[in-house]
């Protein structure tokens, strides 16, 4: 055996080996214990990950639930630029997927910052060939992509989205608050290349998508109203088109429709001009339609009825300085003939036995000068001068639709106010909200804004604005088959930058109801600048007739008319059996 | 309970440990760079599947057959260590070359070098009993060989090996009874190589930077051993839980290697890493009686050598990822990854069975009639 002195040495690496495991655990019970607190907050600051859910926003829907507007989840690229070792060549990699400039690409690659977009909302396919790619330092988080699977259809009332899914025009705006929904959050870890550790997600709150809206426009009118607006205003070289389609009785719109139009799923593919919503946010000088409101007016205030009569100045009629024109010389004209042939110098007759203060006031219940309501965006009150800013000129022009700016859901729902019996009610184009479940959060019920007139005197404007869509009318383009139509042409001279009406630029409109005593449409139908055609029982009448008869037959209006042969027909079988 | 079944139970013990942290460890580099998450633990079983092989060998052939093969068997390790450094048998990584390749397996022939030295050591002490106050025929020619191994493993470059081989060398040598006198001045001399080493290479300056204060470059030098710090401070007493780790998820490099204690820390806490280091002590505890109650110097030297190299790079591992020395890139025994330091590891413990089977036993008075002729003076 080895020596005492041996033992000795032995004796003392064995202390030594002792000793240092005596360190060693006061090391660890240092770290571990007594520095537990300080240590594991810095290891939060690394790990943790607190991540936003997005909500899904809502659904933009029609009347039967058709989606206008809708939501997908899509994966977009990210980079943590300092996590990239050769921003080069992952440029390179990355060149045939990400929509970017090369420059700028390498340019988000190389900046130094924890995180930078490099294309937003891929499509799934080119999300799996970048993963596919293993790069390092790029990671992609799922979003959701507003599509529009309907197009163009409906885009100026449905709007569209900036990337981060925020409204930013039509519906998409104006009910931003119920569509975008509640984002959740989820408390997580994350990997040291910024990943989320799945299996150590501790807490999540999950987002409260948002709600869906119903809207009262039915895609199928829409569709129509969109079609034959389009054919119009290129048949008549139109600059611009509008064409609403209303429910009178309620001031429900089941189509609104400007041309031309845009695609919102990519709204900045279209210039601005052809974004915007003209129904609620143009104005325009109405023209003659305007006559059914200064009438309306004068049998509402007992002025007139509808078979006084006015003597028509053979065509031509001074006031002022100014003479007054029809297209055609009339002598004596009942009220209702008056706005059966759209006289002018009748029209302003009747104005002139209203008196300025009392047809300014009438013209103010129909709602002009004040915005509809309706709820889109933009929209404007239009133009109505107060009395005691009229000229002496002006009781000739604000009768006939000049001096005064309307929008054309004005003056659509002034003539539903008409159509329903003098009660006017509020145009409405949101129907109800909806939570994910389906159930209602809000109904929008019809809102009746006031009364515009009797009964009897709407009756009686009614049976005169029927006797516009005949032979013997302005608009004999207008009539049905086989519903009963009241209406009213309008064409007007667009303003000349000089200010002076111009000779060569028109606006032609029309609109009427059906079936005429029982409505169950309105349409109104604007075209700017037609041309060479301008006249809107020419240009505009026979869109409201294509739609009004292609609408009536979808929702099923029983005929309240029989078409010509069919009456003749059914009158030899009745003799006979 | 006898001294050998509780060292054997302790060595299972850190061994199931090792597999499971393995796992737990490296199961998502492994799912990310391999596609398979049990691709480490497969391995490792492989290893502690051939090292027990070798321990059941080592266990049943008499230690004194290890003898005249230890100087051979020297040898055959430096021929290996020189081997690394040929191109296309050698494999380097992370800029050192300490590999010979084998198929799709790799031999780290320093691991096989720290034994192969201890057990001619332990030979070459226990023969020279006589004249191992003389220097230049007692201490010189086993000196001249582990300068060898150390020139070899330095120029790696592995300086952790180097250390613990360099240190347990010296320990053989002094409880064998080599004078103070000659060992001081060659200890000393040892201090201005090492200094000269470790400021020759940016990478060792800036470890030791590092270790002066890790948190004036946390992103750079400092790095590991904070994510070493934040691992086993986040553990607190009771741990994040058993494969609860954040740090794992590529925060602290070598998770599954030479800082698996730090993982170990995180997920079981203080009583997790204390009971590992506890489970050390009782092995340093039961290798030492085994030393004491060896029959033979050859026997007290071989248990010796083989105790302070487990013991030694034990104590190096948990102190470097625990921050009290400089980092060194060194494994912790039965536990961390790896195939080479696992299998001679197991070998060497089952050598140290064996000197201890022979003590208690009617084997010892039977070996000692036997060699009566070749025992050393008592």
């Amino acid at each position: 055996m080895i020596s005492n002195g041996c033992r000795f040495r032995a004796s003392f690496v064995y202390a030594f080996f002792l000793l240092s495991f005596g360190l060693l655990y006061t090391r660890l019970v240092t770290l571990q214990v007594f520095r537990h607190e300080d240590l594991l907050r810095r290891g939060l600051d690394l790990h943790r990950l607190n991540l936003k859910i997005d909500p899904r926003r809502g659904r933009i829907l029609d009347c039967r639930g058709r989606p206008f507007a809708m939501s997908e989840r899509v994966p977009s690229l990210y980079a943590v630029p300092e996590k990239i070792g050769d921003p080069a060549a992952v440029a390179r990699a990355l060149r045939p997927y990400v929509p970017l400039p090369d420059e700028e690409l390498l340019d988000r690659l190389r900046r130094r910052k924890k995180f930078v977009w490099l294309a937003r909302k891929l499509d799934a396919d080119a999300a799996a060939k970048i993963e596919r790619l293993g790069l390092e330092g790029i990671g992609f988080r799922e979003e959701t992509r507003r599509v529009y699977p309907q197009g163009g259809l409906l885009a100026h009332v449905i709007g569209f989205t900036d990337v981060d899914n925020k409204g930013l025009e039509g519906i998409e705006l104006s009910a931003d608050e119920h569509l975008r929904g509640q984002a959740g959050w989820m408390a997580s870890h994350r990997d040291r290349k910024g990943r989320e550790i799945m299996t150590l997600r501790r807490q999540e709150v999950p987002p409260i998508d948002g709600y869906d809206v119903v809207l009262t426009v039915d895609s199928v009118i829409q569709h129509i109203a969109e079609s034959e607006l389009e054919e119009a205003c290129a048949r008549h070289n139109a600059i611009a088109g509008c064409l609403i389609v209303m429910e009178p009785g309620t001031g429900a719109v089941l189509a609104l429709a400007n041309w031309p139009s845009y695609d919102p799923n990519e709204p900045a593919r279209s210039p601005q001009d052809h974004r915007r919503n003209r129904c609620v946010t143009d104005v325009y000088e109405p023209g003659s339609t305007f006559k059914i409101v200064t009438v309306g007016v004068a049998l509402d205030e007992g002025a007139v009825t509808l078979a006084d009569t006015v003597f028509c100045e053979n065509g031509a009629f001074r006031v002022g300085r100014h003479t007054l024109h029809d297209v055609h010389a009339y002598g004596t004209l009942t009220t209702a003939e008056v706005v059966q042939k759209s006289s002018n110098i009748g029209a302003v007759k009747i104005a002139m036995k209203l008196g300025e203060r009392r047809l300014h006031g009438g013209i103010e219940r129909f709602g002009f000068g004040a915005p509809t309501g309706i709820g889109l965006p933009g929209e404007v009150s239009g133009m109505l001068h107060p009395p005691h800013r009229w000229s002496g000129l002006s009781i000739a022009a604000v009768p006939m639709g000049h001096e005064v700016g309307v929008t054309p859901i004005q003056m659509a729902a002034a003539a539903a106010a008409i159509a329903n019996g003098g009660l006017a009610m509020r145009p409405y184009i949101v129907r109800e909200i909806l939570d994910a479940s389906g159930g209602a959060v809000r109904t929008f019920l019809p809102q009746p804004r006031g009364r515009v007139m009797s009964e009897a005197a709407a009756a009686a404007l009614v049976s005169a604005m029927e006797r516009v869509a005949s032979r013997e009318g302005t608009a004999a383009r207008a009539a049905l088959e086989e519903y009963t139509v009241a209406g009213k042409t309008g064409t007007s001279q667009k303003i000349d930058p000089g200010g002076r009406y111009s000779r060569s630029r028109f606006i032609g409109s029309f609109l009427g109801f059906a079936p005429a005593r029982d409505p169950s449409i309105l349409v109104l139908a604007v075209l700017d600048e037609p041309r060479p055609a301008y006249y809107g029982g020419v240009v505009a009448a026979p869109v409201f007739k294509a739609v009004a008869a292609r609408t009536l037959k979808y929702l099923g209006v029983p005929p309240d008319r029989q078409p010509a042969d069919a009456t003749a027909l059914r009158r030899a079988a009745a003799s006979g059996g | 309970m006898q001294c050998r079944t509780l060292l054997f139970l302790t060595v299972v013990v850190l061994l199931s440990i090792g597999v499971v942290m393995i796992y737990s460890t490296s199961a998502v580099f492994a799912q990310e760079s391999f596609n398979d998450s049990y691709y480490f633990l497969k391995r490792q079983a492989a290893w502690i599947a051939i090292g027990l092989a070798g321990f059941a060998l080592a266990v049943n052939t008499d230690y004194h057959s290890l003898r005249e093969r230890s100087l051979p068997l020297l040898l055959a390790s430096i021929v290996l260590l020189a081997l690394v450094f040929v191109p296309g048998i050698g494999r380097a990584a992370g800029g050192a070359s300490r590999w010979i390749r084998l198929g799709t397996f790799s031999l780290q022939p320093s691991e096989m070098a720290k034994f192969t030295l201890v057990l001619y050591l332990a030979d070459a002490m226990a023969r020279k009993q006589r004249r191992i106050d003389r220097f230049w025929k007692g201490l010189a020619p086993p000196l001249a060989l582990a300068l060898v191994v150390l020139g070899l493993i330095i120029a790696q470059p592995d300086l952790g090996t180097t250390v613990l081989i360099a240190s347990v060398a010296v320990i053989m040598l002094f409880v064998a009874g080599a004078r103070l006198r000659l060992l001081v001045p060659l200890a000393l001399a040892a201090v201005p190589a090492v200094y000269a080493l470790v400021f020759s290479s940016a990478y060792r300056r800036r470890r030791i930077i590092a270790f002066l204060n890790p948190w004036a470059d946390p992103e750079g030098t400092g790095f590991q051993i904070i994510q070493s710090f934040i691992a086993l401070g986040s553990g607190g007493i009771a741990g994040l839980g058993l494969a609860q780790s954040r740090q794992k998820f590529y925060y602290l490099p070598a998770a599954h290697t030479d800082f698996i204690f730090s993982i170990i820390g995180e997920e079981l806490g203080v009583i997790g890493s204390a009971a590992i280091v506890t489970l050390f002590l009782v092995l340093l505890i039961c290798g030492m009686r085994i030393c004491r109650n060896a029959i033979d110097v050859y026997g007290q030297l071989l248990a010796l050598g083989i105790v302070s190299l487990i013991g030694l790079q034990t104590i190096i591992n948990i102190a470097v990822v625990t921050g009290a020395v400089p980092t060194k890139g060194l494994p912790l025994p039965f536990i961390s990854f790896g195939g080479s330091s696992m299998v001679f590891n197991l070998f060497a413990v089952g050598v140290l069975m064996n000197v201890g089977r022979h003590m208690d036993t009617d084997t010892a008075a039977h070996y000692l009639e036997r060699h009566a002729g070749r025992t050393m003076r008592v």
